[in-house]
Formats: structure tokens, C-alpha cells, sequence
């Protein structure tokens, strides 16, 4: 012979064991881990104690724990848990995206910035060689007309212009 | 033969620097200030006991002047 079992859904999550039981209309109290359910038909009470796993346990008066009202408890929770899983899950997908804008933002930002340094820079460089040049330019053409001969190196990474005239 | 020689150095941001060598004199000064007059202009000078020294300083360089 051969069967097949299933178990109930354990009750792992308080916040959705409360919300279930308030929608079945039971009223509870709470007592350190346990839930204390105070049946209104039998004025009898039902335990929800937390086990070491985790998972509530629900002991009591066989009165109060009837099938009926086990699987209502059940079929409840499972109900507000997944809403709850689901819930969580699309939030935390759509925290992920905003996350993902606001770095795609600032890396956009950071990239115009840094974009607009480097050709900022690149004037400047512009700006300093061109009137380095212009200085040079200047130099040379009146030492021309001055009567010098004009002799061009670098040295020490600048520009040295040697003029030189001989009178006889 | 007389030879008149000016170094003219210029740096990476403009800035001047000559130095003279076979000159007489002013005559050094006057040859310099020739040449610089359209360039730069001159905010002041300044003597030392060994050498004349010219500094000169216009809106964006500054000329050092050395007669030998």
C-alpha cells in the first residue's frame, strides 16, 4: 500500500496570523510568543505557540480546533502571506529600478561633468600654447627688423629665442 | 667686429626672460626696450649692486631683464 500526505501550510509569519485571525473574526491576546484565541461559542481558549523552528503550533480545546476552523485559519493565512511575499517582492523590483535610475542619473551627470572639465581643459591648453606662440611670433619679427639673426631651441622645455647682430 | 647677443627665453605660460651679453652701458636696456616695447609694458625696474635688473610686467607675462 502506498499514500500520499500533505501537511498543512505552516504558520511562520505573526503579522499575517493576526491579520487572518482578526478576518475570522476571533478575538486573541498576546502573550509573550504565544497567541491566546478565546473562541466566542465556547468561551474556550486555542494557543498559537511559537515553536524553536519558527512555526506556530496551534493548541487547545478540541472545541475550538476544529477542522473547519484549522483550515479557515490556514487558507486565510496563505492568502494574506502570498499577497504579502507578493507585495514585498514587487516593491523591492521596483526599489531596484529606481535604484538603477538614480545611478544611471548620476553616472550621466558625473559623465556631462567630466566631459565638460576635459574641454575646459582643453581650451585653456589651447588658449596658453596659442599665445606662447604669438609671443615667439612677436619676438622674432621685431628682432628681424631690429637686425638680428634669430636662432630657435628648446631648452628646459622652453622656447629660447638667441638674437644675434655683429657691427663692423 | 662687435657681436650684441639676447637670449630670449619663453616659458610654457608666456612669461619672458632675456638676458643680454656685449652691450654697453643703458645701451642694453635701450636695446631690450626696443625690442619688447610692442609685447609687454614696463611696471618697474629694478638695479642690483652686479647687474641691472628690469622687471617688466604686462597684463598676462612679465619680462626679467639681465645685462651682462
Amino acid at each position: 500500500m502506498s499514500a500520499r500526505i500533505r501537511t498543512l501550510l505552516p504558520l511562520l509569519d505573526m503579522e499575517c496570523i493576526l491579520q487572518a485571525l482578526d478576518n475570522l473574526g476571533e478575538r486573541y491576546t498576546l502573550r509573550g510568543n504565544d497567541i491566546i484565541i478565546t473562541s466566542k461559542k465556547y468561551y474556550v481558549e486555542a494557543k498559537l505557540s511559537r515553536q524553536n523552528d519558527g512555526k506556530y503550533v496551534l493548541t487547545g480545546d478540541t472545541d475550538v480546533l476544529t477542522e473547519n476552523f484549522q483550515k479557515r485559519l490556514v487558507n486565510n493565512y496563505k492568502s494574506l502571506y502570498d499577497s504579502k511575499v507578493r507585495r514585498i517582492r514587487e516593491e523591492l523590483e521596483k526599489k531596484e529600478a529606481e535604484a538603477q535610475r538614480a545611478l544611471e542619473e548620476e553616472r550621466r551627470r558625473i559623465e556631462q561633468e567630466r566631459i565638460r572639465l576635459q574641454q575646459e581643459q582643453r581650451r585653456l591648453e589651447e588658449e596658453r600654447e596659442k599665445y606662447v606662440e604669438s609671443q615667439k611670433k612677436k619676438v622674432y619679427e621685431k628682432a628681424k627688423a631690429m637686425g638680428y639673426s634669430v636662432k630657435e631651441t628648446i631648452v628646459k622645455d622652453k622656447i629660447q629665442l638667441v638674437l644675434v647682430k655683429r657691427t663692423y | 667686429m662687435q657681436e650684441y647677443k639676447i637670449t630670449v627665453t619663453i616659458d610654457n605660460n608666456g612669461g619672458i626672460e632675456a638676458e643680454t651679453k656685449g652691450f654697453k652701458g643703458e645701451a642694453c636696456i635701450d636695446a631690450l626696450e626696443e625690442l619688447l616695447k610692442d609685447i609687454s609694458e614696463i611696471h618697474e625696474i629694478d638695479k642690483t649692486d652686479d647687474y641691472n635688473k628690469k622687471v617688466v610686467q604686462g597684463e598676462k607675462n612679465y619680462i626679467t631683464i639681465k645685462r651682462g
